[in-house]
C-alpha cells in the first residue's frame, strides 16, 4: 500500500489535494508560524462582531435540530418548547422581544416554551420567516411529531381503554 | 449523505461514523489505506460508509480544539481505490471535509476548521475548498464552511 512519496508519485498534487491530507511530523513544524496563528485565531475570538455571533449559534442549533430529528433516539426534554428558547438565547434577545418580532403575545410564546399548547401552522411558518429560511417551519413541525410519535407508541392506558371500544380485529399478526 | 460513482455518475448512500481502534485495525487488513492509522496521535478518526456494503470509503483524523474553538484535520485519507483518475467514488475527501465543517457549528466554532498543508497542494485546497491560507494553515469558517456542507452533505439530512 502507497505511503506519502509514492502516492506523490503516482497522482498529481490535484488528485492528491481531492483526496488527502497528508500527515505532519511535529518535529518539523515551525512552532513561531503555529503560536502566531492559534494567537491569531484567540483574539478574532475575541472581536467577534454580535452578528456573527448569531450566525454561529443559529447554525449550531440548526444542525443540532437536524441530528436530533435524524436519530431515532426520543429525549423528552429536547422538545419544540426546549428548541424555541434556544433559538431565542441564540439570537440574545429576551421572550416579550421575540413575541413582538413574530407578532404574538408573550403569554403565547411563554405556554409554547414551556410546551404547554401546541404551536399552530402559522407560529411555525413564522419561525420559518424569522429565521429567514434557516430553520425551516417542517423542522419545527417534526420537532412536534417527533413527541406526538413517541406519546402515541408508548402510551399503554389509552391502549386498554381504546381496547374496550373494538369489538373485532385481524386474528394474524407479524 | 449520496457519493457519487465516477463509472456511471450513480448515487450511493454513504455515512459519516466515528470509527474506534478495533475497527481501525480490520480497516487497515484490507490493505487500502497507506498512512499510518493506528497511532495514538489520532484520538478521534471518522469514516466515510458506504451504506449498502459497509465498506469504507475514506478515514479523517481529528482534533478538536476547544480552547482555539477550531477543529483541526489532522490526517485524511481517500481508499486507494477512490483516488486519481480511474477512482471509484467521487468527492470521498469532501464529504469528510464538510462533516469536520458540521461538527465545528455544531460545537460552536462558527465551522471553523484548519489543516496544514503539503506545501504543493495549498492551491488545490484553496481553489477545491474554498480554503484561505495564513501562512501554515489552511483555514475554512462561516459561509464557506456553509457552502462545503451544502455543496457535499445537503442530502445527508433530509427532512
Amino acid at each position: 500500500m502507497m505511503g506519502t512519496e509514492k502516492k506523490s508519485k503516482a497522482h498529481s498534487d490535484k488528485e492528491l489535494a481531492m483526496a488527502h491530507v497528508f500527515p505532519i511530523d511535529p518535529a518539523t513544524t515551525d512552532k513561531a508560524a503555529e503560536k502566531d496563528f492559534w494567537g491569531k485565531r484567540r483574539k478574532q475570538l475575541a472581536q467577534r462582531s454580535p452578528g456573527e455571533t448569531i450566525f454561529s449559534n443559529i447554525m449550531q442549533l440548526k444542525f443540532r435540530m437536524e441530528d436530533y430529528l435524524r436519530s431515532e433516539y426520543y429525549d423528552s426534554a429536547l422538545s419544540f418548547g426546549y428548541f424555541l428558547k434556544a433559538y431565542i438565547f441564540a439570537l440574545g434577545k429576551k421572550n416579550i422581544e421575540f413575541a413582538e418580532d413574530i407578532g404574538i403575545q408573550p403569554t403565547e410564546l411563554s405556554q409554547l416554551i414551556h410546551n404547554h399548547r401546541d404551536p399552530k401552522q402559522e407560529v411555525l411558518v413564522r419561525l420559518e420567516i424569522h429565521s429567514n429560511n434557516n430553520i425551516p417551519a417542517i423542522m419545527w413541525y417534526r420537532l412536534v411529531e417527533k413527541h406526538k410519535a413517541h406519546e402515541l407508541m408508548s402510551d399503554v392506558a389509552l391502549r386498554k381503554s381504546a381496547r374496550k371500544h373494538v369489538k373485532r380485529h385481524l386474528e394474524f399478526s407479524f | 449523505m449520496y457519493i457519487v460513482r465516477s463509472r456511471d455518475g450513480k448515487e450511493h448512500k454513504a455515512t459519516v461514523q466515528q470509527v474506534t481502534a478495533s475497527d481501525l485495525k480490520t480497516i487497515m487488513k484490507s490493505k487500502r489505506f497507506g498512512f499510518v492509522w493506528v497511532n495514538e496521535r489520532y484520538a478521534t478518526v471518522y469514516q466515510l460508509l458506504l451504506i449498502e456494503n459497509g465498506g469504507t470509503l475514506g478515514l479523517m483524523a481529528i482534533k478538536d480544539r476547544k480552547e482555539d474553538h477550531a477543529i483541526e484535520i489532522e490526517l485524511l485519507e481517500s481508499a486507494a481505490e477512490n483516488v486519481g483518475e480511474e477512482k471509484a467514488f467521487a468527492n470521498v475527501a469532501g464529504c469528510l471535509i464538510a462533516s469536520a465543517c458540521r461538527l465545528a457549528f455544531i460545537n460552536g466554532y462558527n465551522g471553523f476548521v484548519c489543516l496544514v498543508p503539503k506545501t504543493a497542494l495549498i492551491k488545490h485546497y484553496i481553489s477545491i475548498y474554498g480554503m484561505q491560507y495564513t501562512g501554515m494553515y489552511l483555514y475554512t469558517e462561516g459561509q464557506n464552511s456553509l457552502a462545503l456542507i451544502r455543496s457535499y452533505t445537503e442530502r445527508f439530512y433530509p427532512l
